[in-house]
């Protein structure tokens, strides 16, 4: 309870920082986050309580979602989700765009798990990999997702474990979590040109080693796995329209 | 987000970022940064000490070397030692105070006084020595807002003034703004007695006046002094305090600003008690003000939360609601409420909270745990 509340919780000064800034608190829509989030960045340069704080609890799940589904390991998550943090709060003056925090510290989280990427590829090579992962996208499958979606989950991640890391990161920005092409690559810290490409490759990838002997994609149009999912979503409910 | 390719797969998948796993991530972001801070708050005093070491020891040689203006001598003791409220006032650094500002864009500023005294400039804001003597420190704030919290002076006077004000203070916390047209006194705790073209007036914890800058014909024709008004009702009842005098001018009340500004000092203080008041007074004075909603929406998380008054939360928490909570909080608004409502007692509420907020938010994301406490026993 005191995790969302707290990220709920607006301090006096935020309050008058978005009404200095002539944002009339009480008729703003969905838009109230990114106000908040400039008035609390404000807040945390005057080095005001609990403001930083405020900031991570608003923040915080999202940035460990993204980095556990990219990473597939919550222990290497978690890292990504402090270092991105105290990165985060150290460069906060140059933070240009304080309502785009959300925006910019997922992109300090992406560039984080490329770090982990380029380690683990380095610790493998050596053979002193040990990390499991123990949150890959068919453990991370809801509850109520049947047996074959999640046969599709599991192909999915033996596919991804075997992509480069930038195709990977790619893939799961764009089909797991929902990103488009040109904040994918802004995430990336890439071009468009240069996300669509690794995003053909990784689904390419995908559909070739996620696709059971038999099942080539129909149409092509997208990535076999999605087309998986999509049919377990129609017979589960989830994510229905 | 216009998906042209199939939704996201991550609808299919649990949340992994769980409030346990935030909390414990928190918990190491704070020891990381926590290093570093203290790393300064070591070097820093370390290396003010090892700059007054030096000036010590080489102030005989300055001494011969340069013709210093005359200063009054500093009564000392037996053992040689000067008191310390009997000492000039310098920066805690041993530097002896000069003007110090803070530009329209810069971060606000804290510089800290040899006694102990702190004092926050805010962003604009100029603050010039007027007279640093042994019995006196007088500072004018030239404009801008400053918080003092002046640490006890013994036989020193402090004085702050600003404009045509003076503020004395023995030992206290107290924001003074000089705006262009008035100048505002808020005290925290303690006293502080104003003087004031049109009159002395005795300001204590909780109280706040303004006082507008008179011309001089203007001052002359009305003579106007301000009217304190209490934060704290008891507090203005005070018999220790002097009765506060009263004239034509009226319109000091404490505004919205100086009250949050109140609520946030005690909150970071420990005492939520003045912070609810200061919230209350808040809604009782400005209900129509932008932050009416989230001021009473803080109130109720004060009550609920630190106060344990879930009855008077659960009030605020509908109060806030009906002021007109921005959307994105409504919902937590309307979910919490049904935990106030049961923690208070009020089965028959709770579940009416829950239906509430069942019908407003069918698949909400607080829809497991209004759930459990509208059932709880």
């Amino acid at each position: 309870m005191a995790g969302w509340w707290g990220e709920r919780m607006l301090s006096a000064a935020a309050m008058r920082l978005v009404q200095k800034s002539g944002v009339d608190t009480a008729r703003l829509p969905a838009s109230t986050p990114a106000a908040d989030d400039a008035a609390l960045v404000a807040a945390a340069l005057r080095s005001e309580p609990r403001a930083e704080e405020q900031l991570y609890r608003r923040h915080a799940p999202a940035v460990l979602a993204i980095a556990t589904r990219l990473l597939g390991r919550s222990a290497e998550a978690d890292d990504v989700a402090q270092d991105t943090f105290v990165i985060a709060f150290e460069r906060l003056s140059q933070l240009e765009r304080p309502a785009q925090f959300r925006g910019w510290v997922v992109r300090i989280a992406v560039s984080q798990v490329h770090r982990r990427f380029r380690r683990r590829k380095l610790l493998r090579a050596l053979g002193l990999d040990r990390g499991q992962d123990d949150a890959s996208l068919a453990k991370l499958a809801l509850p109520s997702l049947d047996a074959e979606s999640r046969a599709d989950l599991a192909r999915i991640d033996a596919a991804l474990q075997r992509l480069p890391a930038p195709e990977r990161v790619a893939f799961v920005l764009r089909h797991v979590e929902g990103y488009e092409h040109a904040e994918a690559a802004a995430l990336c810290d890439c071009s468009l040109a240069t996300i669509k490409r690794r995003l053909q490759r990784a689904e390419a990838g995908v559909r070739a080693l996620s696709a059971p002997r038999g099942h080539e994609p129909r149409d092509g149009s997208g990535p076999q796995a999605a087309s998986q999912l999509n049919r377990a979503r129609r017979r589960t409910g989830e994510g229905a329209p | 987000m216009s998906t042209p390719l199939p939704p996201p797969l991550r609808e299919v998948l649990r949340d992994p970022g769980d409030p346990r796993r935030v909390n414990a991530v928190w918990q190491r972001v704070q020891a990381r940064r926590r290093p570093r801070a203290r790393a300064l708050r070591v070097a820093l005093p370390a290396l003010a000490a090892a700059v007054c070491a030096l000036l010590i020891a080489i102030a005989p040689q300055l001494r011969h070397a340069v013709t210093l203006p005359s200063t009054p001598s500093s009564p000392t003791t037996a053992a040689g030692r000067v008191p310390a409220d009997r000492q000039a006032l310098s920066f805690a650094n041993g530097a002896a105070l000069h003007a110090i500002a803070t530009g329209v864009e810069a971060q606000a500023r804290v510089v800290s006084l040899s006694d102990g005294t702190r004092i926050a400039l805010e962003r604009d804001t100029r603050l010039v020595p007027r007279s640093v003597e042994r019995e006196l420190t007088a500072l004018a704030l030239e404009r801008g807002r400053a918080r003092f919290e002046v640490a006890p002076q013994g036989a020193r006077r402090f004085e702050v003034s600003a404009g045509s004000l003076t503020v004395v203070v023995v030992g206290t916390a107290f924001t003074v703004t000089a705006a262009a047209n008035e100048t505002l006194v808020a005290v925290e705790h303690g006293r502080v007695r104003v003087h004031a073209p049109t009159g002395d007036t005795l300001l204590t914890a909780g109280q706040s006046s303004r006082w507008p800058e008179l011309t001089p014909a203007a001052s002359s024709a009305t003579q106007p002094t301000p009217v304190p008004s209490a934060v704290d009702d008891s507090v203005a009842r005070n018999p220790v305090a002097d009765p506060p005098a009263r004239t034509a001018v009226d319109d000091s009340r404490p505004d919205a600003e100086t009250l949050l500004q109140l609520s946030d000092t005690a909150r970071a203080e420990g005492r939520p008690q003045d912070a609810a008041r200061a919230l209350q007074r808040l809604l009782g004075l400005y209900p129509r003000d932008i932050r009416a909603p989230l001021a009473a929406l803080t109130l109720a998380r004060l009550q609920l939360d630190v106060l344990s008054r879930p009855r008077d939360a659960a009030r605020n928490f509908q109060r806030a609601l009906e002021l007109g909570l921005p959307l994105a909080l409504r919902e937590d608004a309307l979910a919490i409420r049904v935990r106030a409502l049961h923690a208070a007692g009020d089965r028959a509420g709770s579940a009416r909270a829950a239906e509430a907020y069942t019908r407003s938010y069918p698949n909400g994301r607080f829809a497991a745990e209004v759930q459990r406490w509208s059932s709880a026993p």
